[in-house]
């Protein structure tokens, strides 16, 4: 499903972008059910003081008009030729995210981001605690970002392969003391695209959502793809980061 | 300045679309303003029940972000071609009317409207046959559409994908208050740009 050449960048700079991959109708209907509980359920859920805009939309984490656009697409099969085929487990949850604009007037930080499953005592896992716990992103925009700063799914191209490197030396251990600040090569990518637009990225990506200064939400899905024997391989695949992706290994292995 | 054929147009249909009367910036600020609402303000205020829609942004209604888009832009003049020169008091309160898509599954309804400061209880109005269907006026981000007082109107129900972001506020003719009911009969006395249309008509 994916060119060699989508495969090649997704192997050396850790996300590949598949433009249009979702149907439109599906991305309408998918926008109209978040735009619907943007304003008429609103905030509510999860933890809204450490996580203000990932709160919305906690109703739709398992609604089918989202994990179809998952499961009903070329996406599964898409992450097969990446992970191999029949290694990719079903989406049961995918989180609509929007992520709102700051205030008039208020200048946008620096993107700023982070590798999942390191708890810090207040993002749902305890300090010290770590865990790897999934295999790629995929990430769906249901509206265009255009420009950069304005909530772009944010990507540190290579961070994949430093951080494997710094781990080899470090032991994933250094997990327990927090997220570690390797100093990366590569400037923050953000991510701009349009609606129906697909992001894959490894698991081992420093990444985040970079601040929010156009005018509109930014409206996207996001979902954690794990191979079927992700909780096998466990924490192996801090190092071991290709372990899980059958459809790219010998690239990866060919760039090593 | 409104042309002749745009004041013939709002005398005869009641309504007026104005393309492009605010700058893209200042909408795109005031979106922006708004969008933040929804998410770091969210729903606040009056009775969320009966007014949904108007729960959200009220901290924004006397902002010059929401007011300068009347008062500092085109609007203004074309609401004193029409109701008059110095006769239009500045607009002090706006309304955000966002209109958030209905269910996924949902029939959309026919629009359905009424008449402004008709008191039932819950603001509405007894049913009466129009000879015209109802238009459900399409546009781009800083159109403008002035409206007669006494226009059935609504906001459509929404069966988009996208939420529906409008700026309404109710402008007033100096005079508004000592003019008082009468103008439910005498609907052109604060319109003095428009009223000798009537008399060639």
């Amino acid at each position: 499903m994916l060119t060699v050449a989508q495969k090649q960048h997704f192997v050396d700079e850790g996300y590949v972008q598949i433009p249009g991959a979702i149907p439109t109708a599906m991305i309408e209907a998918a926008r109209r059910a978040v735009n619907h509980s943007i304003g008429e359920v609103g905030m509510g859920g999860e933890n809204a003081e450490g996580n203000r805009s990932g709160f919305f939309c906690a109703e739709l984490l398992d609604a089918p008009v989202i994990t179809d656009l998952y499961n009903r697409t070329p996406v599964i099969a898409m992450a097969e030729s990446l992970m191999g085929e029949g290694n990719v487990q079903p989406v049961e949850r995918a989180k609509p995210y929007p992520r709102f604009p700051l205030p008039p007037g208020e200048d946008p930080p620096e993107p700023r981001g982070h590798l999942d499953g390191i708890g810090n005592g207040s993002n749902g896992t305890a300090k010290g605690d770590y865990k790897r716990g999934f295999t790629a992103f995929a990430v769906i925009y249901l509206a265009d970002v255009p420009e950069p700063y304005s909530g772009n799914f944010t990507v540190w191209p290579t961070s994949h392969r430093i951080f494997a490197d710094y781990f080899k030396r470090e032991g994933h251990e250094v997990l327990k003391n927090g997220m570690p600040r390797p100093e990366l090569p590569e400037p923050p990518v953000m991510i701009t695209g349009k609606a129906g637009d697909l992001v894959f990225a490894h698991h081992q990506m420093m990444h985040g959502a970079c601040a929010n200064a156009s005018p509109n939400v930014r409206l996207a899905v996001i979902t954690r793809l794990k191979h079927k024997d992700v909780e096998v391989v466990g924490n192996d695949a801090y190092t071991d980061i290709w372990r899980e992706w059958a459809g790219v290994r010998d690239l990866a292995e060919a760039a090593s | 300045m409104l042309s002749n054929e745009q004041k013939q147009e709002f005398y005869e249909q009641g309504y007026l679309k104005i393309p492009g009367a605010v700058p893209p910036s200042m909408v795109d600020e005031a979106r922006k303003a708004m969008n933040y609402s929804i998410g770091a303000v969210g729903q606040t205020g009056e009775d969320a029940e009966a007014f949904k829609v108007a729960a959200y942004c009220h901290e924004l209604r006397g902002e010059p972000l929401m007011t300068d888009l009347f008062n500092r832009t085109g609007v203004m003049d074309a609401a004193e071609c029409l109701i008059g020169k110095g006769k239009v008091l500045p607009c002090e309160n706006v309304q955000m009317a966002m209109r958030f898509p209905t269910i996924l599954d949902d029939d959309v309804p026919e629009p359905r409207g009424h008449l402004d400061g008709l008191g039932n209880g819950k603001n509405g109005m007894a049913k009466v046959d129009f000879p015209h269907p109802a238009v459900q006026v399409t546009g781009k981000a800083g159109d403008a559409v002035i409206a007669h007082h006494q226009m059935v109107h609504t906001g459509g129900p929404n069966a988009s994908p996208d939420i529906r972001y409008a700026a309404i506020t109710r402008l007033r003719h100096v005079d508004c208050e000592a003019n008082g009911i009468e103008v439910y009969t005498d609907i052109w006395r604060e319109w003095d740009g428009v009223r000798d249309l009537g008399i060639t008509v």
